[in-house]
């Protein structure tokens, strides 16, 4: 089956693309009927119909697609997820077998429409910009922010707010000076007060007392309009803002840490946000140079000498802050998510800014999370300005939109032998309890719908399904199950606009070979990790690694082919094959193995895995890597200590870091300086070749990864070393070959293995 | 009367007309020329000898003992007949109150130096007795008030000699008081006798020997000695800290009330244009602004910067300060970017709709502001405040003026705002309350910050920014203000001679012990009245008040002014009557008046006073005249008190106490506050009772300085009364903050033309106008031609306000016979010998005063 192929027709990626029957061969089949959706997947070649979708009569709301049966002459169509006729509208009389609507042309089972709802205001963006940072920091951030103006749209509104001690909300609109709305950082101000402390949203006119006249004034004079202003209108006033920025005057002692109030910071945001532009598109861009040292969702006392949370602490529960803070930014989160506004946090810090606590900010509303050392540095720079990326330029030559969509409802349908379980990515419940909800939950469950605050092209779920089928109830052979994706969103243009993906799975006896043949081991991993990544959040690691084992166990039980107590006999099927190798990888990744991480790290690990397509996150859990040597094209090699040979320069690529390892021999070759000379041109070429391929990965990626330069022996060689399968290991036997000693206590691959078929052969208990 | 007393001999005193001899009196004072000053030699033959040369006798015994007994026996044969007048049947002889007070007659030997500058000078400091009577008992036969009134902090006027500075502090060991003219030199000069307490403190070297010249002094040169109001510049032992400078917070009121009015421009481009009169000879002022609605705004400017920066708090649930620093900005330093704030002070707000007011909050932040700095806070309200523990609930007066309710609308409604000034008063945190327009802003409340900080109150109820003469007062009054060299973190220290006792004080201040008064920012006009007991019979001829107020200048110098009061003291009934300062009692009556209605109901207040003055005549008749009891169709009071029932009679018209249900409780009182506040010679005239003058028969050097001192002269003042307003004529009726100019129906057009170039009465406008220059802005040089009188009463109003030490820039309202009957009304309440429904007229109130003195029984 052509995977790739389905996946850049509807972005859709299956763990099963024949689906077992019935509920119990669905269990046994262990990886659950899922799929990874990239909703809003490019597809430059299908531009939007510009018309009303026709939908199926309420409660259903099917959308009509390929997989409906039409009656052209009776002018109707069967709601293949309810069975309902439907009436087309009147504009469809002219239909006809020969003349269809593209919605029901095969090739359309991904469609796009434009609505013809328009957002009344266009996206906002409210940066929240902490100023407890040192000058060149500050300096550096400054630069970037002023240079977002010119990447946004004329159009966009934007906002500001900076704190420190304090929090300032910045007027835009006020021409007699510099004006700004200061609340107090060791206060969380709910949104009632911040309304009233702004004047701002419908109550402020009603006031007892209040002038009449009032009424007749123009509603701009008490609207957030003061604050959040297109960028056309303000970029002057908010570019002398930013440029007059300055750190916080409040004094702070030696040993203390400055008062930084990102959590009241935050509140001011979203209280701002929730009451102004309640479901308009926008997004809260929070940096931060530094952890929370007072108020709400504070995540470390002012005093250095008290450290910041480790993982340790967060398991031991010895930490102060830290549920406090997470309940806090939870409940942030929930109100921006629920008023459909994104979050982002841009960390510039070498010591952690909290991400731990604030993650669900992120998570919740399809926010990005960029952890860089310094604002100064490219990686923050560069991530901070893809944020703005937009579309190619139309054929009229009009500016692109944002690639970018905001206040986004995902729907599922599906045919009644399905239900749905739950999504894994960055949304929340849009608490839409629908006959199709099962009771069992995998991720956001209990919910046929999840509100996703902000939706990039690569932004991708993973929605897990239940066969509810019964043993007894048989179904019609050539039967399929049917899953309808509808999103709804907000374009960057402000035009509403829903993407409907309508796929369809053949059903199978739990016997069938067909089933085998339609594993997608890549998107199955990828399903998994997210589900094992969903349980880490709230379970013991061990307890996780123990399920992964089991489920791992299962499937080879299941799937391999083997005699049963023999071993050696074990074999997968090649459908299977690289399955065991992405789930020991998994195993050892920074996703569970989070003791080498700082909390930050982790949250920022997880979060790029909730996000991303399958591609990206098969390199996040086993990174790839490619050999350049003098003999033949440059190849993908094992992770494996074996591959790190004196001759060869390799790339690694595990997402978060792009590096380029010397052997030891190019190295000194390098370092002599033959690549200068001419007849030594294919050091040069080799030497080339990687950069030029590394830059190629940088292009795409989202945050920009860290890009590591380094030899065979370096310290820097570290990076790549910890990724590597320790087949070499100084307490393996296996001492031949070319590769490295691997300094671990990790388990190898192959030991690994041994194990599982081991397990694997024996009779199920 | 023999005398027991074995010192009586020394307490007699001098007969008016009387007395050849040198003596040393107030108004002798006046009349000596500065240039007389010291000339020991003139007065006393032999002079004094060197101090260290101390062989020599002891000063001043033999002579000065001699002169004394001459004096004493000159009166005893004092009869009552040559100070008593009849009253019924005449005016009242309003000259009287341009007079000075009744001479202090000390006996010769009582200063240590003859200098004519040992009388204290009544605008410092006024006896409402200038004889003390010795006991307790006849002062009370006498029925009269004892009292002090002081203006401790008065500013130097134009033509006094400034105060001499001392830089030199000597005070008694036992009670502290400072080196006086009144102290004596005992021992040969070696020892000084304290005037207070009679311990005898070593004199000080530095009294004869300058060490650092290495030269020998002359002692009795000594200012401390020669003048009864010295300042002494403050060694390090009289500060806590070092000096404070001028600090002033403005909290100026932007909410929609006061945007309507326009406040908000005006008072940014008053204190624009006033920022080079506040006073910051050092560059050390500091200045903050905070604007007020139901957000604080605050303001922020970095020195040298030309931009304010403008912080909005509105989370108002318990005060902080958005910004550790440039909050509280130096004048100098950032005077650019405070230049471009109070410029644009009307756009920022402008379109401004909120109706709140956070003034609570904002004194809070006031107050962090100047954490322990301390400084003047300047309240600027235009509506009430409605946010925060002090705000205030809306009273409804309407039904209750008139009623025994009405005092109880002069009540604060909750004690927030003293206890805030009491506390502020600790940390050296002063309030002004400038109150502009009509909403009802419960000044009794609001002005509780004033009042006990030693502030002042402005109210100014009919101020619109588009009215140019109520802008023009509002700034000129406001600039002024700001002008005022404020004596910061001061403290006022009132001691006396043995068996007196200091009981109730009056004005604006925080009683910090019984002689202790907290000024937290002393001004040059506030004074401050206290009323005196005699605890033990005065045995001494003479008796001293002495005042200190230590305080810093503006100029960062802590100094200590001390002024120095000598009064004689006798058993003589006659004299204590003779020497009465009517001026002097009617202004503590009135502030004891309205302290009373403040305390109690109004109607009790009036009713005291009416009945002081009863008492005091009816005492008077008793012991002092032949027909002591029975009727009489006359009524006898002594000179000194001739005005002392028109007095009486026009403070119960004057708007502080006036009957009636005309009179809304914000109007009086901000007057109430005046009458505790102004000085005795600025609340009895023309504060209480104002000056009317004709302008259609202007005698013809009127208008003009006068040929010998350059002064203007003044034409005739017309009594009170609408007898007075004649229907052809034309009239300036002036009581300091209000100009009337009142036209008669037929007055002459030519006299309209000449005054204020308009064709005739009816073109004249009606109502609030500014009296126009018709010299084109020359009036320095000359009147133009046909504009004699115009310039004439220009110069006349200069000198009126001259007068009243530039403390008002009042508007004019132009009152036609039969114009407005509100201004009429007005006009009228001011005519205070006539009928009105408050009160009778003055012939109706004397004859009531003498049936009730004949029938012995008020
Ligand atoms: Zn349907
Ligand atoms: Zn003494």
């Amino acid at each position: 089956m052509d995977f790739e192929g389905i996946e850049d027709q509807d972005g859709v990626r299956c763990s099963w693309n024949v689906l077992p029957n019935t509920r119990i061969e669905a269990t046994r089949s262990v990886v659950p009927v899922s799929t990874l959706y990239t909703p809003l997947k490019e597809r430059p070649e299908f531009p939007p119909v510009m018309y009303e979708p026709v939908m199926c009569k309420a409660p259903c709301r099917a959308v009509l697609n390929p997989y409906c049966q039409i009656d052209v002459r009776g002018k109707l169509w069967i709601c293949p997820f309810c069975l309902q006729r439907n009436q087309f509208p009147p504009h469809y009389k002219d239909i006809s077998a020969h003349n269809l609507p593209p919605e029901l042309l095969p090739r359309f089972t991904t469609i796009e429409y434009g609505l013809s709802r328009q957002s009344p205001v266009a996206p906002v963006f409210m940066f929240v910009v902490d100023i407890c940072l040192e000058d060149d920091e500050l300096k550096a951030l400054k630069d970037s922010l002023i240079l977002a103006l010119s990447l946004l749209p004329p159009n966009a509104l934007v906002g500001l707010i900076t704190f420190g001690t304090m929090v300032q909300l910045h007027e835009l609109g006020y021409q007699d000076c510099p004006k700004s709305y200061v609340f107090r950082g060791s206060k969380d101000y709910n949104a009632k007060q911040v309304q009233e402390m702004l004047g701002i949203g419908s109550g402020i006119r009603n006031q007892p007392g209040a002038p009449h006249q009032q009424q007749n004034l123009p509603q701009q004079t008490f609207g957030a309009d003061r604050f959040v202003q297109s960028v056309e209108q303000c970029e002057f006033t908010l570019t002398s803002i930013l440029e007059q920025l300055q750190r916080d005057p409040w004094p702070v002692a030696n040993d203390k840490r400055p008062l930084r109030s990102t959590g009241a910071a935050m509140s001011v945001a979203v209280g701002m946000m929730e009451s102004a532009f309640p479901n308009a598109g926008g997004r809260i861009m929070l940096f931060c140079g530094g952890p929370a040292t007072q108020g709400p969702g504070m995540v470390v006392g002012p005093e250095l000498k008290e450290p910041i949370r480790s993982h340790h602490d967060i398991e031991k529960e010895t930490d102060r802050y830290y549920r406090k803070a997470v309940k806090f930014y939870e409940g942030m989160a929930k109100r921006s998510a629920a008023s459909g506004h994104a979050i982002d946090i841009f960390s510039g810090c070498l010591d952690q800014v909290g991400l731990a606590e604030m993650k669900y900010l992120v998570n919740w509303t399809g926010g990005s999370m960029v952890l860089t050392d310094s604002f100064v540095t490219a990686i923050f720079k560069q991530s901070f300005q893809r944020v703005f990326e937009k579309e190619e330029k139309d054929e009229k030559e009009e500016p692109g939109h944002l690639l970018m969509g905001f206040n986004a409802t995902l729907e599922v349908q599906t045919t009644k032998e399905l239900k749905v379980c739950g999504l894994i990515g960055p949304g929340i419940s849009a608490n839409k309890k629908t006959a199709i909800v099962s009771d069992t939950e995998i991720g956001i469950g209990n919910t046929s719908a999840w509100r996703l605050a902000a939706v990039s092209p690569s932004t991708t779920v993973g929605i897990y399904f239940e066969v509810a089928n019964q043993q007894s109830q048989a179904l019609q052979p050539g039967s399929r199950g049917l899953i309808q994706f509808v999103t709804t969103y907000q374009h960057s243009s402000g035009q509403y606009r829903m993407r409907v993906t309508t796929i369809a799975r053949s059903w199978a006896e739990g016997s069938s070979p067909e089933i085998p043949a339609s594993f997608d081991q890549e998107a199955a991993a990828v399903l998994m990790s997210r589900i094992a990544v969903f349980k880490a959040e709230i379970d013991e690691t061990a307890d996780v690694l123990r399920w992964l084992d089991r489920m791992l166990i299962r499937l080879c039980q299941k799937f391999g082919d083997y005699r049963r107590d023999d071993a050696a006999s074990f074999r997968l099927g090649p459908n299977f094959s690289i399955y065991p190798q992405f789930m020991y990888h998994l195993r050892r990744s920074q996703f569970l193995q989070v003791f080498n991480s700082s909390p930050d790290e982790t949250a920022f690990y997880r979060h790029c895995l909730y996000r991303e397509d399958t591609s990206n996150s098969l390199t996040m859990i086993q990174p790839s890597l490619m050999s350049y040597g003098f003999e033949g094209a440059p190849a993908p090699v094992q992770l494996d200590s074996m591959s790190m040979k004196n001759d060869v320069v390799l790339l690694l690529d595990t997402f978060f870091h792009i590096l380029i390892w010397h052997g030891e021999t190019i190295a000194e070759w390098r370092k002599a300086g033959y690549h200068e000379q001419p007849e030594y041109e294919n050091l040069k070429l080799l030497l080339e070749a990687p950069v030029q391929d590394a830059q190629g990965l940088l292009v795409e990626r989202m945050p920009i990864p860290r890009y590591i330069v380094c030899d065979q022996n370096g310290s820097q060689a570290r990076f790549l070393v910890s990724k590597l399968n320790p087949s070499t290991s100084y307490n393996s036997a296996n001492q031949y070959g070319g590769g490295e000693a691997v300094l671990t206590d990790d388990v190898n691959f192959s030991s690994f293995m041994s194990v599982l078929k081991s397990l694997a052969v024996k009779a199920a208990s | 009367a023999s005398d027991p007393d074995p010192n009586a001999s020394q307490g007699a005193f001098f007969v008016p007309g009387a007395v050849q001899q040198p003596i040393m009196s107030a108004a002798a004072a006046q009349g000596l020329s500065p240039q007389g000053y010291p000339n020991a030699q003139g007065m006393h033959p032999q002079g004094y000898p060197p101090p260290l040369d101390t062989q020599a006798p002891a000063p001043m015994a033999p002579q000065m003992a001699d002169l004394s007994q001459q004096f004493s026996q000159m009166g005893v044969g004092l009869n009552p007949a040559e100070y008593q007048t009849v009253l019924l049947g005449g005016k009242p002889q309003l000259i009287m109150l341009d007079e000075a007070p009744p001479a202090i007659k000390l006996p010769a030997n009582a200063a240590c130096v003859p200098s004519p500058y040992a009388i204290c000078p009544p605008n410092h400091q006024r006896s409402t007795l200038n004889a003390i009577p010795r006991t307790d008992k006849l002062l009370k036969k006498t029925k009269l008030p004892f009292g002090l009134v002081m203006t401790p902090f008065k500013s130097q006027e134009q033509g006094e000699e400034p105060i001499p500075v001392v830089s030199e502090i000597v005070r008694c060991r036992r009670c502290r008081t400072y080196v006086n003219p009144f102290v004596q030199f005992v021992e040969g000069g070696r020892r000084w006798k304290c005037n207070l307490c009679a311990l005898t403190n070593d004199v000080p070297l530095i009294f004869d020997y300058d060490s650092a010249t290495q030269t020998n002094k002359n002692r009795w040169q000594r200012p401390d000695l020669n003048y009864s109001v010295v300042e002494f510049v403050a060694p390090l032992e009289y500060m806590v800290r070092p000096p404070m400078p001028p600090v002033y917070v403005f909290i100026i009121d932007v909410s929609y009330a006061s945007v309507q009015l326009g406040a908000p421009g005006v008072i940014g481009q008053t204190i624009l244009s006033a920022l080079d009169r506040i006073p910051n000879v050092d560059n050390r002022t500091k200045v903050a602004f905070i604007a007020v609605d139901s957000s604080l705004h605050y303001f922020q400017v970095r020195p040298n910067s030309t931009e304010p920066q403008q912080l909005v708090v509105s989370d108002l649930d318990d005060i902080f300060l958005p910004s550790p620093t440039d909050l509280l900005l130096n004048l100098h330093e950032c005077r650019q970017g405070i230049e471009t704030l109070l410029s644009r002070l009307e756009s920022m707000f402008k379109t401004n709709h909120s109706v709140g007011n956070a003034l609570c909050p904002a004194i809070q932040a006031a107050q962090k502001l100047l954490g322990t700095l301390g400084g003047k806070v300047i309240v600027m309200q235009a509506s009430p405040p409605t946010i925060g523990e002090g705000k205030v609930e809306p009273r409804t007066e309407g039904k209750d003026l008139g009623t025994a309710r009405e005092s109880d609308l002069l009540r604060p409604q909750n004690a927030w705002y003293k206890t805030v000034a009491a506390e502020c008063s600790r940390t050296q945190i002063a309030f002004d309350t400038v109150f502009i327009g009509q909403q009802p802003m419960d000044i009794p409340t609001v002005s509780c910050l004033a009042r006990y900080t030693g502030g002042s109150v402005f109210y100014y109820p009919s101020f619109m920014a588009t009215r140019k003469p109520e802008v023009d007062r509002f700034s000129q009054e406001f600039s002024n203000h700001l002008s005022a060299r404020v004596a910061l973190e001061s403290v006022l220290r009132v001691r006396a001679s043995k068996g007196l006792r200091m009981a109730s004080y009056y004005g604006n201040f925080f009683l910090r012990s019984m002689d202790l008064l907290a000024l937290p920012n002393g001004l040059p006009n506030h004074s401050y009245a206290v009323d005196i007991e005699i605890e033990e019979t005065l045995t001494s001829p003479v008796v001293y008040f002495q005042t200190a107020l230590l305080h810093t200048t503006a100029y960062g110098e802590r100094r200590i002014r001390v002024a120095t009061l000598a009064l004689p003291t006798t058993e003589n009934i006659h004299t204590v009557f003779h020497h009465a300062d009517q001026v002097a009692i009617a202004s503590l009556l009135s502030r004891k008046a309205v302290d009373r209605a403040l305390a109690a109901k109004l109607e009790d207040a009036r009713e005291a006073l009416q009945y002081k003055a009863l008492e005091i005549i009816g005492a008077f008749k008793t012991e002092c005249t032949q027909s002591s009891s029975g009727a009489t169709t006359q009524l006898q009071i002594p000179r000194s008190l001739q005005l002392l029932p028109f007095l009486t009679l026009a403070s119960l018209k004057h708007t502080s106490l006036r009957g009636g249900n005309n009179v809304p409780s914000a109007l009086r009182m901000s007057a109430i506050n005046s009458i505790l506040t102004l000085p005795a010679e600025q609340g009895v005239q023309p504060y209480t009772v104002a000056r009317l003058y004709s302008l259609h028969d202007l005698p013809p050097q009127a208008g003009y300085p006068d040929e010998q001192t350059g002064i203007t002269v003044l034409p005739p003042r017309l009594s009170l009364s609408a007898e007075s307003l004649l229907p052809y004529g034309a009239y300036l009726l002036h009581d300091g903050s209000d100009t009337f100019l009142w036209f008669g129906r037929d007055v002459n057009p030519a006299l309209c033309q000449a005054l204020l170039n308009v064709q005739d009465v009816r073109t004249i406008p009606s109502g609030v106008i500014t009296f126009p220059d018709l010299s084109s802005g020359s009036s320095a040089d000359g009147p133009v031609a046909g504009f004699e009188l115009n310039f004439q009463v220009n110069n006349i109003l200069r000198r009126l306000n001259d007068l009243c030490h530039n403390l008002w820039k009042p508007v004019t309202y132009v009152c036609k016979e039969e114009g407005e009957p509100v201004l009429r009304m007005w006009m009228a309440q001011r005519l205070a010998e006539d009928m009105d429904t408050s009160a009778p007229s003055y012939q109706q109130f004397l004859s009531q005063i003498r049936d009730k003195v004949n029938r012995g029984s008020f």
